[in-house]
């Protein structure tokens, strides 16, 4: 991990995975042939997974996306105001571990997402997206806080 | 018990003996302030490489200034 020790390593991480993200969630909504992908209508109805699915269909996924945007634009802009070059090793060892949060929530979440897609694949397109947005926004507040910090 | 498994240390009293600030003491052997904080209320370990900055600039030994007998092995 001593490769996180370069301040622009967070950067360009953060940066390229808020891209990713901010241009999936705001490239899908509003794209009908993607809102097919939604099954709510042959669901249990719960109230939570149905309101999320509203969510989605009615594109506010941009929004979202907008979000991420200006939470990483906000990162980046501390970081090179900061100009710290290289974080010390108790530095890294707090990012280490947020970025080992965020692993481990994926390694956790890949297995319940199969299940859900082999047993029954109702609300797997909301439940991907609701993981994708609760893990990427933990990640951006975790590292907004590390760079306000730190 | 989560102290115990933190290595003890003398930094606090050795730095306050100097009349330096956390944050002096980091630019010496070049750390954040926080992470010298850390260290004396032990949640963190120092790398070996630090401990022996630490050691170099209280001119001490590391065993010293770290109780490895008092403190648990992680």
């Amino acid at each position: 991990m001593k490769v996180l020790k370069h301040s622009m390593i967070n950067a360009v991480f953060v940066g390229l995975m808020s891209f990713i993200y901010s241009f999936l969630f705001i490239f899908t909504s509003n794209h009908i042939e993607f809102f097919r992908l939604n099954s709510k209508c042959k669901t249990i109805q719960s109230a939570f997974w149905n309101g999320w699915s509203d969510f989605i269909i009615r594109g506010n996924m941009k929004f979202i996306g907008y979000v991420i945007i200006s939470l990483t634009l906000i990162i980046l802009l501390i970081i090179f105001l900061k100009r710290r070059k290289e974080y010390d090793e108790y530095q890294i060892s707090i990012l280490t571990r947020s970025l080992i949060v965020a692993g481990v929530l994926s390694i956790i979440m890949i297995p319940i997402i199969i299940i859900q897609l082999l047993s029954d694949p109702n609300y797997t397109i909301e439940t991907i997206f609701f993981f994708a947005v609760v893990q990427w926004f933990g990640v951006l507040i975790t590292d907004l806080i590390f760079v306000i910090k730190y | 018990m989560k102290g115990d498994l933190i290595l003890k240390n003398i930094i606090k009293q050795l730095r306050e003996q100097c009349g330096l600030t956390q944050a002096q003491l980091g630019a010496k052997v070049k750390v954040s302030r926080q992470a010298i904080n850390a260290i004396e209320t032990s949640k963190f370990d120092p790398s070996i490489w630090l401990a022996y900055d630490l050691a170099k600039f209280f001119n001490m030994t590391i065993e010293e200034i770290f109780d490895f007998e008092e403190s648990g092995r992680k």
